[in-house]
Formats: C-alpha cells, structure tokens, sequence
C-alpha cells in the first residue's frame, strides 16, 4: 500500500476518533440540558394543578357561604339566590379548569415518562457503543501507523 | 422548554458533527471503513438521530400540553 493512502487513512480513522469524542460530548451536553428542562417543566406542571386545586376550594367555600346565607334568608332572597347561582357557575369553571389541568399534567407525564425512558437507553447504549467504536478506529489507526513504521509500505 | 429547545440543537450539531467526520473520511473506503461504518458508526447514528426525533417530539407535545394549562 503507498505511504500517503496510509497516511491518508491514519488521518482518517483519528478523525472518526475525534467525532466520536465530539459526539458524546454533545449528547451528554443534550441529555443533561433534557433533563434538567423536564424538571423545571415537572415543577411548572405541579404548581398549576395546586393552583387550580386551591380555586376550586375557594369557589366550593363561596358556595357553601351563598347556600348557607340563602338557607338563613327569611324574605326578599332574590340577591342571595342570584349569590348562589353565580358561586355554582364559578365553581363549575374552577372544577373544568382543574380537571383540564389535572388531564394536561397526566398526558405531561406520560410524555416525559417515554422521554425519559428513551434518554436512559440512548445514555447507557451510547456508554456502551460510542468508546467501543473509539477504541475500534484508534486501534486500527496504530496498525497503520505500525505498517507505516515497518517500513513495509508502498 | 429552553432547555429542550438546547438539547434539539446541541443533539442535531453533535450528529451534524458525527457525520461530518465520516463524510471527511469517504476517501477511505475498503472493508476495513465499511465493517466500521456497518458495525460500530451506524448504529450509533440510528440511535443518536431517534434520540432528536423524539426530543423533536416530546417538545411540541408538551409545548401544546402547557398551552392547554389554566394558571
């Protein structure tokens, strides 16, 4: 084989090396910045089915207070009944909105659950494969190398 | 969602960079470069773009999920 398609594969192997290395550099790099954004999203998630939950107890208390002052009205009870009919439309939107959260962050967790779970694998198979492949194209670049140096090329 | 808007795009330059490196190398082919390749590179190519199809995915799922919150 003539010295310079050696030289030229050397340089060729030590470059898949190098993207090799480059790779995992930016899938860890991936990974972590994934992960880190499902957290936040987790916590952004929680915060807003806590804060719907708190509504609806809200609401469910004004309903309470309007039936209670409408049961304890004797006479002329139109305003506290009007009361009660707007405390019962605010907590049947508090409730809807609860639920739509409650269904949101279930489908949410669903997803980062699958993401997650597909972050693992690649993570543990590329811990696997990518020094693998490393060593594979390193190793041929010294037996090239070694050609070169037996003096046996061209 | 920055943080998966960055993992897309660090994902798609860490593959960009990978391929490159072997496009660099395309002088290079016997069989020792094509049981490589078969071998060790393209599976690692397979699973890194699967990796930013479903980043790719899971971002706009869950960017429509956070649309649909009441805060």
């Amino acid at each position: 084989m003539a010295e310079e398609l050696v030289k030229a594969r050397i340089t060729a192997v030590k470059e898949i090396a190098h993207g090799l290395g480059t790779y995992n550099r930016g899938l860890q790099s991936a990974v972590a910045s994934a992960r880190s954004d499902l957290n936040a999203v987790t916590a952004e998630f929680q915060l807003a089915v806590v804060g719907s939950q708190r509504r609806l107890q809200a609401a469910q208390n004004s309903t309470r207070a309007a039936a209670a002052a409408l049961a304890a009205c004797r006479e002329n009870c139109g305003s506290q009944q009007q009361a009660l009919s707007r405390a019962r439309v605010q907590e049947d939107l508090a409730d809807r909105e609860h639920q739509s959260n409650k269904q949101a962050q279930s489908a949410y967790e669903r997803v980062a659950r699958d993401l997650l779970a597909t972050l693992r694998t690649v993570t543990a198979n590329a811990a696997q494969q990518v020094p693998s492949a490393r060593q594979n194209v390193l190793e041929y670049a010294e037996t090239l190398t070694a050609y070169l140096r037996s003096g046996t090329a061209g | 969602m920055s943080g998966l808007r960055d993992a897309i795009a660090v994902q798609q330059r860490a593959i960009t960079d990978l391929e490159e490196s072997r496009r660099s190398s395309a002088a290079w082919a016997d069989a020792q470069r094509e049981k490589l390749d078969r071998q060790r590179l393209d599976p690692i190519t397979k699973e890194a773009k699967h990796l930013l199809a479903e980043l790719r995915s899971s971002a706009h799922e869950i960017a429509s999920l956070q649309k649909r919150l009441a805060r």
